[in-house]
């Protein structure tokens, strides 16, 4: 089949005439839609980088903020152990102080308790001799002392109380 | 003693020393109450006296067999005894009121220990000194033999004591090498 050209320009202008109208009609009944639409799709999109952004900041600071309280408890940490470092090597020094106070005092001690056994000892075996010495010379005045000696010696203790 | 004897005992005793001593009569009653002091013990009239088994009469009549043996005052003292049916205690009245005696009249029994009995002489020479030194008067000298004292001897009376043995002076020695 052959189309005039005619035909073309014909077909031509119906269909830009459709078109342009078709246009028109979008322009009129759709087009305030349509931008509307996109309009608000372009304010959601925005606002919902804007969100991102400000939740990715806040994310930021708060990723931020943790570590500087995970900096800080560190720090403390370290703090608590340097603190606890120092009080157990100052008790160890007190401790050791006292064990040697305590050593050097139970050896004086001892030694206290073997002057004061060497003493005892001293004078039990002086108390012995003395006790034997007198027995000793008890027994042989005993024996020494007879009756007539007896009686002299009564004389003189009599005289003696005489004087006293 | 219980409280309750003891006051019996002085209820007795007190007023008996108070009449010897009123009468003037401490010598003879010395004598007698010192002897059956001694008789009593050696005896053993004590227990006899304690005997809860016997019954008052025994005990009176045992002890007014005493009654001839002694002073008058003593007699009158025995008798209020017996009438009252003290003779249990009769024993601790006799010891008490030679002790009251004592002290009143101030004449005491002077023991006398030595390792050898001492002659008259001694004990003669002995006399004025233990008043002197015990300030007391000497009633009697009772002589105890004790060979333990070594030597010399040992007054004692009312409660003090005179020590010239050489058991003593041993003990004096001892303490100062100790």
């Amino acid at each position: 089949m052959q189309v005039t050209v005619g035909e073309l320009i014909g077909n031509f202008i119906l269909i830009a005439g459709s078109f342009i109208l078709l246009l028109v009609l979008i322009k009129k009944f759709a087009w305030t839609n349509i931008t509307t639409i996109f309009e608000e799709r372009a304010a959601k999109i925005a606002a919902d980088i804007d969100g991102a952004e400000s939740a990715r900041k806040e994310a930021e600071q708060l990723a931020q903020k943790r570590q500087d309280e995970l900096a800080g408890s560190r720090k403390e940490a370290t703090a608590i152990v340097e603190h606890a470092k120092e009080t157990a090597e100052k008790s160890k020094h007190a401790l050791l102080a006292e064990a040697k106070e305590e050593a050097r005092r139970l050896k004086e001690k001892a030694h206290q308790e073997i002057a004061q056994s060497k003493r005892e000892a001293l004078q039990s075996v002086k108390d012995d001799v003395a006790d034997l010495t007198i027995d000793l010379a008890g027994k042989i005045i005993s024996q020494n002392l007879d009756e007539a000696s007896h009686k002299e010696l009564i004389d003189r203790y009599i005289d003696q109380l005489g004087e006293a | 003693m219980d409280k309750k004897s003891r006051k019996l005992v002085d209820k007795y005793s007190i007023p008996f020393v108070q009449l010897v001593l009123e009468k003037g009569e401490e010598d003879a009653v010395f004598e007698d109450l010192s002897q059956l002091e001694e008789v009593f013990v050696e005896t053993g009239f004590v227990s006899f006296l304690k005997n809860v088994a016997l019954d008052d009469k025994q005990r009176e009549e045992s002890l007014l067999r005493l009654k001839p043996l002694l002073t008058p005052l003593l007699q009158n003292f025995l008798e209020v005894v017996v009438a009252n049916h003290r003779t249990t205690l009769f024993y601790e009245m006799l010891v008490d009121s030679l002790k009251r005696l004592e002290r009143e009249s101030n004449r005491f029994e002077v023991q006398l220990t030595s390792a050898y009995p001492l002659s008259k002489e001694q004990k003669q020479r002995l006399l004025p000194l233990a008043e002197k030194k015990f300030d007391l008067k000497v009633r009697r000298f009772t002589e105890v033999i004790d060979e333990e004292l070594i030597g010399g001897f040992v007054m004692v009376a009312n409660h003090k004591t005179i020590d010239s043995s050489i058991r003593q002076q041993l003990r004096v020695v001892k303490g100062n090498l100790k």
